[in-house]
């Protein structure tokens, strides 16, 4: 079930979903496990939380497991995926304020750390960590859509098709905004001095 | 040339004659090509993967609260469904394990409990304990990590990095009572002169009505720390109540372990033993070795001496960053010391005439 074709796609998705709909929980699983963390990190930087974040995974494939009878995946399950939790994070965020009222609320608080030492950069041998930096400076800088965008190409391997399901605008928006994105980030940096 | 269909040929979004059009432009002139370097350049950066380690995510464990969450929405399922067809769709999935359930509740419920507030938050409305006995719940902070509770009764607590604290579903009738494994925690106690709270750590019994005060019992230092903010505190061996004190407003007693003994003194300045509580880290006049391992809880870092004797060095300082630089920045400037990072998690404090080793980044 691991064979990667040139896109980095299961070869076996189809079945895959096949399996689920079955209620094939090995598969089931599997998916789970292929997922998870790219799904997690994906609604990280949406809602700037990993609590929420994981909830939203969790919402996700709960769904996909609740209904698993009626499952269908269109075109590419990743693009699925992403479009699930990026839904599921948009109202999420909205209803953040409602939660139940409990004998015990646990608060918890984030480990700074790892987020300060990623702006250090910690490449020694290469220039690249500064520019790394920079970029994603920037590109954080940049309207929402946009951003977006940009994420799930280069952050998560979407392709412009999987970009416009999941976001749901037309192929060409998708284009645009790439087209911008380079734009702004040749502009203002100097890639010269890498180069 | 079309800018976004250079990107397009860039992130392999071409058709073939679109890259033919592209090779054929770059071909034209060197400036061209000179073009699409730098924007590969960009393209090939921003792939690259400077994340920190997932330390937030957990496949695991979020998989197994999957399961349970699962194993619910399947139960629920069932009470809808008519005895007869109820049979049949438990039996065929394969999630139901009808004899481990209870045990798996417990063991779910015991580790989620360290996972993430969601989930706690809904699985607090149903772990109730449907048995008679006493069902225990445990509390884990890791290092850089810090939690405030409300518990049933309305008390407060505050737990500090690297703590473990354990305490009942539901209190019993006749007294309050948690257990304070390792670590650090800072209690308000809800007042009610009827129902005692009780705290075991560390062998020792801290008996409280209803008061404000930080209990402090690390594996590494081999005693029992309380300190009153408000309120009276008794602070008792174990085994022998007798061996005991009680503490006031304003101080400070010591359970010492392995000698069983307990004593009090007053506290001039409360803060340094508190400030934890808001995420300041307050020093005075206290040794780097002390300012090292709390540090390392704090920030979970690894922090080591380049120099011996910078570790007998002593600190006054109030450190309020959340950032590990900044902390690092006054801790350098107020000792004329300095330090460099070895790698994403190890900090190293030296002096200003040493030069990192040149393999490394200096910070």
């Amino acid at each position: 079930m691991n064979i990667l074709n040139k896109n980095n796609r299961h070869a076996s998705e189809p079945y895959l979903i096949l399996e689920i709909c079955n209620g094939n929980e090995k598969a089931y699983e599997e998916l789970y496990f292929e997922y998870y963390y790219q799904l997690c990190r994906f609604a990280e930087s949406i809602t700037k939380c990993s609590e929420l974040a994981r909830d939203i995974v969790q919402e996700v494939f709960l769904n996909i497991w609740v209904k698993r009878k009626s499952w269908e995946v269109k075109h590419s399950l990743k693009a699925y995926l992403y479009q699930a939790v990026r839904n599921q994070a948009l109202n999420m965020v909205e209803q953040q304020g409602a939660r139940h009222g409990l004998s015990v609320r646990l608060k918890e608080e984030f480990d700074m750390q790892s987020k300060a030492t990623a702006e250090e950069g910690d490449d020694p041998a290469s220039k690249l960590p500064g520019l790394i930096n920079q970029i994603w400076e920037l590109v954080e800088e940049m309207p929402d859509q946009r951003k977006m965008v940009f994420v799930l190409h280069r952050k998560h391997g979407l392709s412009y098709l999987e970009i416009s399901e999941v976001m749901g605008i037309a192929r060409k928006t998708v284009e645009n905004h790439m087209g911008k994105v380079f734009q702004e980030l040749r502009e203002k940096l100097d890639t010269r001095v890498y180069l | 040339m079309n800018h976004n269909l250079l990107i397009r040929y860039l992130t392999d979004e071409s058709a073939d004659n679109e890259q033919y059009e592209v090779e054929r432009w770059l071909e034209a002139d060197p400036e061209h090509r000179k073009l699409l370097e730098e924007l590969e350049l960009i393209w090939r950066t921003s792939g690259m993967n400077l994340e920190a380690v997932e330390n937030d995510f957990d496949a695991e464990v979020d998989w197994k609260a999957l399961r349970y969450r699962i194993e619910i929405e399947v139960n629920r399922e069932k009470k809808k469904m008519k005895p007869d067809k109820v049979g049949k769709e438990y039996r065929q999935s394969g999630f139901a394990k009808r004899a481990d359930f209870a045990q798996f509740m417990r063991v779910a419920a015991v580790m989620l409990i360290a996972a993430f507030a969601g989930i706690f938050a809904w699985l607090n409305f149903h772990v109730v304990g449907s048995e008679e006995e006493l069902v225990m719940r445990e509390i884990v902070m890791d290092k850089g990590q810090r939690a405030n509770l409300v518990l049933s009764d309305g008390t407060n607590v505050n737990l500090n990095a690297d703590s473990k604290i354990s305490m009942p579903e539901v209190f019993q009738q006749d007294k309050r009572e948690v257990f304070l494994l390792e670590g650090e925690a800072y209690f308000e106690v809800a007042g009610d002169p009827d129902w005692p709270f009780l705290i075991h750590s560390g062998g020792a019994v801290i008996r409280v009505l209803g008061t404000s005060f930080a209990v402090r019992a690390y594996p590494e230092d081999e005693m029992v720390r309380v300190v009153v903010n408000e309120g009276t505190v008794s602070l008792a061996s174990g085994h022998d109540k007798s061996i005991g004190a009680n503490l006031t407003a304003g101080q400070l007693g010591l359970f010492h372990i392995k000698n069983d003994t307990v004593i009090s003194k007053e506290v001039e300045d409360m803060e340094q033993f508190l400030s934890w509580i808001d995420g300041y880290l307050i020093f005075k006049e206290t040794s780097m070795k002390e300012v090292a391992l709390q540090q390392e809880r704090r920030y979970n870092v690894e922090v080591d001496f380049g120099k011996p004797s910078i570790e007998e060095l002593f600190l006054t300082a109030t450190l309020k960053g959340r950032s590990v630089t900044n902390v690092l920045n006054v801790i350098a400037a107020s000792l004329e010391i300095d330090y460099y990072q070895t790698d994403r998690q190890t900090i190293v404090f030296t002096d200003h005439d040493e030069k990192a080793p040149t393999e490394f980044d200096r910070h």
